[in-house]
């Protein structure tokens, strides 16, 4: 803010001026040391990897001989490759079913932890629990449990149902299975984002409204959903990126298998990039996945996102 | 600050060069490790080799790949940090040397006095391109019919032999699973007389026998769907689906087929000679033989499976390495790698040395097999394939659909390929 009263610096006042500007440039020198070698890595391994990645996208490239340009052609054969309508479908149908299953549930497990039981640190621990294990582990453990002479037929035949469902060799379960256990591992961490929320909500509001009459399941809907949209926002917004990136369960469970009826968007360019050496038409399904996370999340900034105030 | 240690940076570079410039050319040797013995085996000839027949300033060093190969390879090669000698399979061989990724041996060859001649022709033809040479095999292996001398002796079914054809194969598969009840009794894993999966290097081997290939001749296009591979294909999975006589390991939780072999699940598959050290091992009281398949009405058809030590193309050591190469490939190395059990030699002057009568029924399969590859395809054919073959198995599609699907896929990739 101008200091009213002096129109104009004074001639004969430079000094505090120079001194402003030293300190401020000290000051912003000093941040930018500070920041140096994370903007370093990221120009690396971030800034520089998406650029490649959008000029790989319009050239051919198989590793050994160099780039040659390509033009649009990578992304005119991608409309007409087979593999990405059905990755795509997988890709949408695979979100579709675990953002709003792992939201629901993430939300359930907080409002339940959130409740004065006992033992309510070893709870909350153990349901975190999956969240803190390597897919991998995880993958590597639910292919036994999912095996034809595994755990979930042997409970299924317990309980007289059909229990010999090759749960990840069958094109019609394989995809669900991979679901189920991917809702099962993410949930909880999700939960937490729920938690933390659930306890900046103040008591005096749920107060008022339990003196206003309203009962439990009122108080809920009314009060604390519309408080935690901004946390729910960022669950769905965070959940859908994840679901349409997933890739490593896919790749050591089931290889995008049967049938290609787990070949997610990221196992497709996986398996072009570095099983068939097609540097250029993987960089490009890249690009499309990007854009299609973009408008995904735009959208859904536009419809959860908005500010409750009470 | 700087003043004051540049010096000792100084002194400090320079002896390092001096460090590297005295130090010997290390050869770098690659490969995958299938078992643990063949991480054994391959130190062991290193060993050797360093000790007994390096040049002077020469020192090889092994360094082995545990996971995911051809990838790391691939992006070693394009880093130029690939090893100076690693094994290369078969069916990925043409992309690399289409590319010029590959160092042409035959001069080396020729100053070394190693002869090609000397090798399985079809071995050492699969890793030719343009009349010239880009890797020594080092070893292979074809398919056989292992059958279980348990199963057949309970079911009254005579064992096979190595003139039989397609129609004994059925028949003596209806044979042995009209006494399933009577087997179950003695083996009470037995399921089925077959384990056949969807497995392209299963089927691939009818589709020769019944007058099919991949490619057309002049191999510009793919032909899989013609009416020999169709057939082929209704009559693999014919077993299964038609007489019910065989079960895909995935519907017993067996891994493979030779886990089903082995588990005496299946009296019969068809498997390669890794099915000998890894029954001994882990199942020691399955008493099994080996036959060469069954003829079509084409006549013998098999598949040859081969690995080939290469040099990458930019090699700044082309005769060290080629020294390595040599000796790994050598009579003595082969000779002892057979003395391991481990697999059958590549030089046509050692199959004498094969006494085991398995190992001389996967040898004698090699006169008649075709080689396990896609030419610049690479790897992609065994997707489709598979997929085709998946469909056909649960009944999506008939093997006719199935296999055009595939061709239309796989032709398309070839033009793009192709057209540069």
């Amino acid at each position: 803010m101008r200091p009213s009263g002096t129109g104009t610096r004074g001639a004969g006042r430079p000094a505090p001026l120079v001194w402003f500007r030293r300190a401020r440039t000290r000051e912003i020198l000093t941040a930018y040391v500070l920041i140096a070698p994370h903007m370093l890595a990221l120009s690396v391994f971030t800034f520089f990897a998406m650029g490649f990645a959008f000029y790989l996208g319009f050239h051919r490239y198989d590793l050994l001989s160099p780039p040659t340009f390509a033009g649009a052609r990578n992304f005119v054969r991608i409309f007409t490759d087979p593999d990405f309508h059905i990755a795509l479908r997988n890709t949408i149908y695979y979100t579709a079913v675990v953002v709003p299953i792992q939201t629901a549930l993430a939300l359930f497990y907080a409002v339940l932890l959130n409740q004065p039981v006992r033992l309510r640190t070893f709870f909350r621990a153990a349901f975190y629990a999956p969240s803190v294990t390597a897919s991998i582990v995880i993958s590597l453990v639910f292919i036994w449990l999912y095996a034809k002479q595994g755990i979930f037929n042997y409970l299924l035949s317990k309980l007289g149902l059909p229990a010999s469902i090759d749960w990840l060799g069958n094109p019609a379960t394989a995809l669900p299975a991979i679901m189920m256990m991917n809702i099962w591992s993410t949930a909880p961490t999700f939960m937490v984002v729920f938690l933390a929320a659930l306890q900046d909500i103040p008591d005096s509001l749920l107060e008022a409204a339990a003196i206003d009459g309203a009962n439990a399941w009122q108080r809920f809907t009314r009060v604390t959903l519309p408080l935690l949209r901004p946390s729910i926002f960022f669950v769905v917004v965070m959940g859908t990126i994840g679901c349409l990136q997933v890739f490593d369960q896919i790749y050591i469970m089931t290889r995008g298998g049967p049938l290609k009826s787990t070949m997610t968007l990221n196992y497709l360019i996986y398996s072009e990039a570095f099983e068939n050496f097609r540097m250029g038409y993987a960089a490009a399904l890249s690009l499309i996945l990007f854009v299609l996370i973009l408008l995904l999340t735009v959208i859904q900034k536009r419809y959860i996102d908005v500010e409750v105030q009470y | 600050m700087f003043r004051r240690i540049f010096p000792v940076l100084l002194i400090g570079l320079l002896v390092g060069i001096a460090g590297v410039a005295a130090e010997k050319i290390a050869i770098r040797v690659s490969g995958w490790v299938s078992s643990p013995v063949e991480s054994e085996i391959m130190q062991t000839l290193v060993d050797l080799y360093n000790s007994q027949f390096a040049p002077p300033g020469v020192e090889a060093v092994y360094e082995p790949i545990p996971a995911d190969y051809p990838t790391k390879i691939q992006t070693m090669l394009a880093a130029r940090k690939a090893p100076d000698v690693f094994y290369w399979d078969i069916f990925m061989a043409e992309p690399l040397m289409r590319k010029g990724a590959l160092l042409p041996l035959d001069d080396l060859m020729a100053a070394a006095g190693v002869d090609p001649a000397e090798f399985v022709d079809t071995c050492i033809g699969a890793f030719t391109y343009g009349g010239k040479i880009y890797g020594i095999p080092k070893d292979f292996n074809t398919l056989a019919l292992f059958y279980n001398k348990k199963i057949f002796d309970i079911a009254g079914v005579p064992y096979p032999t190595a003139d039989w054809t397609w129609e004994d194969l059925l028949a003596a598969a209806k044979a042995i699973q009209a006494k399933a009840d009577e087997i179950k009794k003695a083996v009470p894993n037995f399921q089925a007389a077959l384990c056949m999966a969807p497995d392209v290097a299963r089927w691939l081997p009818f589709v020769f026998q019944n007058g099919g290939s991949f490619f057309n001749a002049d191999r510009t296009a793919v032909v899989i769907n013609s009416p020999e591979a169709v057939k082929a294909l209704e009559f693999y999975t014919g077993f299964e689906l038609e007489h019910g006589v065989a079960v895909r390991p995935s519907e017993i939780g067996a891994g493979w087929q030779g886990e089903a072999f082995g588990k005496e699940n299946a009296a019969m598959v068809m498997e390669g000679g890794w099915m000998v050290p890894f029954l001994t091992s882990n199942f020691p009281d399955v008493e099994f033989g080996a036959v060469e398949l069954p003829a079509g009405p084409a006549g013998k058809g098999n598949l040859l499976f081969t690995v080939a030590y290469v040099i990458p193309a930019y090699e700044k050591h082309p005769a060290e390495a080629f020294d390595v190469l040599k000796f790994l490939t050598s009579p003595l190395a082969q000779m002892y790698v057979l003395s391991r059990g481990f697999a059958l030699p590549t030089r046509k002057a050692l199959g004498g040395f094969i006494t085991d009568p398995i190992s001389r029924t996967i040898f004698a399969g090699a006169a008649y097999a075709r080689p396990w590859e896609f030419g610049p395809l690479g790897s992609k054919p065994i997707d489709e394939l598979s997929a085709a073959m998946e469909a056909v198995f649960l009944g999506k599609k008939t093997a006719q659909e199935a296999l055009n699907d595939a061709a239309k896929v796989l032709n398309e990739r070839l033009k793009e390929v192709l057209s540069g």
